[in-house]
């Protein structure tokens, strides 16, 4: 399988401040992806960059084999940015017609179905709809062009609870239904752990770690015990993140081999605290509470 | 692209032709009231009298077409140019239309078409109606030249306003947000219209000098017809240049009608032959100044890159492995400064 | 006809992997008898759009009860329950659970705890689960 989206020594500089900084990707296609990172961490520039809004300051990024553009080389990815903006003063049938004047993959036919099926009034204006209805309207618009790839940056932070798990359900439908990569970013990795298979930790512009759920869940483990030299340690193993008390230890640490050695309880990690843990600096009293029983 | 240009511009474009319409209405009937009035008229000073008089009977119609015709070039500019871009970064829209299958170039091209020549269309059709309107008037008084007519007659306002429009595409494409966009809008396109009026119109050719005979006038000497008058000055008999002539029952030459003898005037104008080339040169110039704005946008929206300074590509070695495991190597310290023989790289958008 | 039988929750907190509990729950609907044979189970379409979850957890699901024979995929149509849970694998229970009684001991005299012997077999569990599907 080809990769949707290939990186290679990214970055980007606004100023004198760099938003990303060295990035090196190459994600799968066919995935759910994950991009997940506190505020500020370059989730949105890399997406941005991603579907041609911004260039990059250094470095090579290639979506579906081309550099990203304005125009045809765009025709096969869909996005829905930040904020998910619509027209407020155009109606919803309106917003189809752009798409379907502007793309010359569109499927009226799959944008009629979804704009009926989420019970939304063709003549209503996009000023008019409720947070939750633009978003499953530019949504709709993306999606509508059946796009090889679906770029959404933060869709749902801004939205209650319900319009959210809405959203999510819409598009994994979307997912079921057509062979579609997606690349979603998110500060909370709640959302992200339902429906991604791939996931991306970008952490003060460098991507901290990359690869598959299980993969990753499959191979990070939480263990605690009595207190252990640093030094002492397995070599095979890599502590992601330590705490210690005088007499206790907690870390999470990344292996390929199961942990047999008996003076560590071993917890599964859950996604929240693998993230939690990248995004944390190595040393401190971060509280990982491992995969509850 | 075309739809979706006449949707997003369809509320602007009926104001201003809706309310181009309604003028036209009013403009055909009290224009035709004056000129039934100057035809009925027998002789020449009758008719310049009556003319007058009924032009400024309608001295609010009068107002209105000078003042409408001033203004729309500068109100097109603002509203129609000003947002065109500035709006879609204001609201974030532009992630969603430029991410369509539709290039920027396009989609730009077609907006300044189609908002772009609505702009000048709705000048042309204001100058039109004005310049008729004050048709009987015009060629009475010969005035056009003048500086306060100039701009408001025949071809110079569609001129003002694909200007004014490009000086709000820029603005918008530069600061991004409407109001700022079309204050500056509204400063910059005054500013210029009025420094080629003041400075630059009277230099479009050498203006000419002419000496004769004093030959008085209604306001002083009386100068070649219809031409723009830069300076008029009286000499007296032996050369020296003299700001009043006056003659009062005692002085001699009263009887004999012989005062003025000897006393010559000198004029410094453009012909009225020189209106025409005048108009189109004026009207030339802002087309040549809009193409150049219009251009500038044209490359600042495609990134504005110079020509072979894509973004540097750090290293040649094979790509890293994706899940490298770089978590706490320490490399967390900012790069510091790169060099600079690329020019700074400003996103289009943010 | 679009309306599957059963309706999927998922408790994500619960440390149980999310397509293990979609397989525990249309197990436990047979051996209960809600679900029976010949009928169908939710399309992965109307799985994720009531859950909100990644298509491929359902897939693997459905696929895990394929390989147990509980139910069978007809391409373009549906997943339907083939089998009741039978009685013959319940009688099987007690000898197999005697033998898991002498590993359990033989792994506490090495030294395993809880979790270790857990994680030991589970990931046994998991090697020969991708061993079988292969």
């Amino acid at each position: 399988m080809n990769a949707v989206l290939e990186a290679e020594g990214l970055s980007k500089r606004y100023g004198r401040r760099w938003a990303l900084t060295d990035c090196d990707l190459s994600i799968p296609a066919g995935r759910v992806v994950g991009l997940v990172g506190p505020n500020g961490a370059g989730k949105s520039t890399l997406l941005n960059m991603a579907v041609g809004l911004l260039p990059p300051t250094e470095g090579r990024l290639d979506v579906l084999g081309r550099t990203p553009k304005a125009g045809a080389a765009l025709a096969g990815v869909g996005f829905v940015a930040q904020g998910t903006p619509v027209y407020s003063g155009l109606s919803v049938a309106d917003h189809l017609r752009l798409g379907k004047h502007l793309n010359p993959t569109w499927d009226q036919a799959l944008a009629d179905e979804r704009i009926s099926r989420l019970r939304l009034d063709p003549s209503q204006k996009g000023g008019k709809l409720s947070g939750g209805q633009q978003a499953q309207l530019a949504l709709t618009v993306a999606v509508a062009k059946r796009p090889e790839l679906l770029v959404l940056d933060e869709p749902v932070a801004s939205l209650d609870p319900l319009a959210r798990r809405e959203f999510l359900q819409g598009l994994m439908e979307i997912v079921a239904d057509q062979e579609v990569s997606v690349v979603l970013s998110s500060h909370l990795v709640a959302d992200l752990e339902r429906v991604c298979d791939y996931l991306v930790v970008l952490v003060d512009s460098r991507v901290r770690i990359a690869g598959d759920v299980d993969e990753l869940l499959a191979t990070h483990h939480l263990l605690s015990g009595p207190f252990h030299d640093m030094d002492r340690l397995p070599r095979d193993w890599e502590v992601i993140h330590a705490s210690h008390t005088a007499r206790q230890s907690t870390l999470l640490v990344r292996s390929d081999q199961p942990i047999l050695d008996p003076s560590w309880a071993v917890d599964r990690v859950s996604m929240e605290d693998l993230v939690l843990a990248y995004m944390s600096t190595g040393e401190g009293t971060l509280q990982l509470t491992g995969a509850e029983r | 692209m075309t739809w979706l240009t006449w949707r997003q511009f369809r509320t602007q474009a009926l104001v201003v032709f809706g309310g181009l319409a309604l003028l036209a209405v009013v403009t055909i009937i009290t224009g035709l009231q004056i000129r039934q009035l100057a035809s009925g008229c027998a002789a020449p000073t009758d008719c310049s009298m009556l003319v007058g008089i009924e032009t400024s009977n309608f001295v609010w119609m009068e107002l209105l077409l000078r003042g409408a015709t001033l203004i729309l070039p500068a109100v097109t500019g603002m509203f129609f140019g000003a947002p065109l871009i500035a709006r879609e970064f204001e609201t974030g829209t532009h992630r969603m239309i430029w991410t369509q299958s539709v290039s920027r170039s396009r989609w730009l091209a077609v907006k300044v078409l189609v908002v772009g020549a609505a702009a000048v269309l709705a000048s042309g059709l204001m100058s039109w109606m004005t310049t008729w309107w004050f048709g009987p008037d015009d060629s009475l008084q010969m005035d056009k030249f003048v500086d306060a007519t100039f701009g408001i007659r025949d071809v110079a306002p569609m001129g003002y306003a694909a200007f004014a429009f490009a000086v709000g595409l820029t603005a918008g494409l530069l600061f991004r947000r409407v109001l700022p966009a079309m204050a500056t809008t509204l400063v910059a396109f005054v500013a210029v219209r009025m420094v080629v009026q003041m400075v630059v119109r009277q230099r479009f050719a050498a203006p000419l000098v002419v000496t004769g005979a004093f030959t008085p006038g209604p306001n002083g000497p009386k100068g070649p017809n219809g031409s723009w008058i830069f300076s008029g000055q009286i000499f007296d008999p032996s050369g020296h240049p003299v700001r009043e002539l006056r003659f009062g029952p005692g002085d001699a030459c009263v009887a004999n009608n012989s005062c003025l003898n000897g006393y010559t005037q000198r004029f410094v104008y453009q012909p009225w032959s020189r209106y025409w080339p005048f108009q189109w040169t004026e009207t030339g110039l802002f087309v040549v100044l809009a193409l150049i704005l219009v251009g500038f946008c044209f490359w600042w929206i495609n990134g504005h890159r110079l020509p072979g300074s894509g973004p540097r590509v750090a290293r040649a070695a094979a790509p890293r492995a994706y899940d490298e495991r770089t978590a706490h190597d320490g490399k967390t310290a900012p790069r510091g400064a790169v060099e600079t023989n690329q020019p700074r790289l400003m996103g289009v958008d943010r | 006809m679009g309306e599957g039988v059963i309706e999927f929750h998922l408790d994500i907190r619960s440390g149980v992997a999310p397509y293990r509990q979609i397989v525990d729950q249309v197990r436990r609907a047979v051996r209960l008898g809600l679900l029976r044979e010949g009928d169908q189970l939710p399309t992965v379409k109307e799985a994720v759009g009531q859950l909100a979850i990644n298509p491929n957890t359902v897939l693997k699901a459905y696929k895990e009860l394929e390989h147990a024979g509980l139910v069978s995929a007809r391409p373009g149509i549906g997943t339907f329950v083939t089998a009741q849970v039978h009685d013959e694998t319940i009688a099987a229970h007690g000898p197999l659970r005697v033998d898991l009684v002498r590993w359990l001991d033989k792994a506490r005299q090495a030294g395993l705890d809880d979790e270790s012997i857990e994680a030991l077999f589970r990931d046994a569990l998991q090697e020969d689960m991708t061993q079988g599907v292969a």
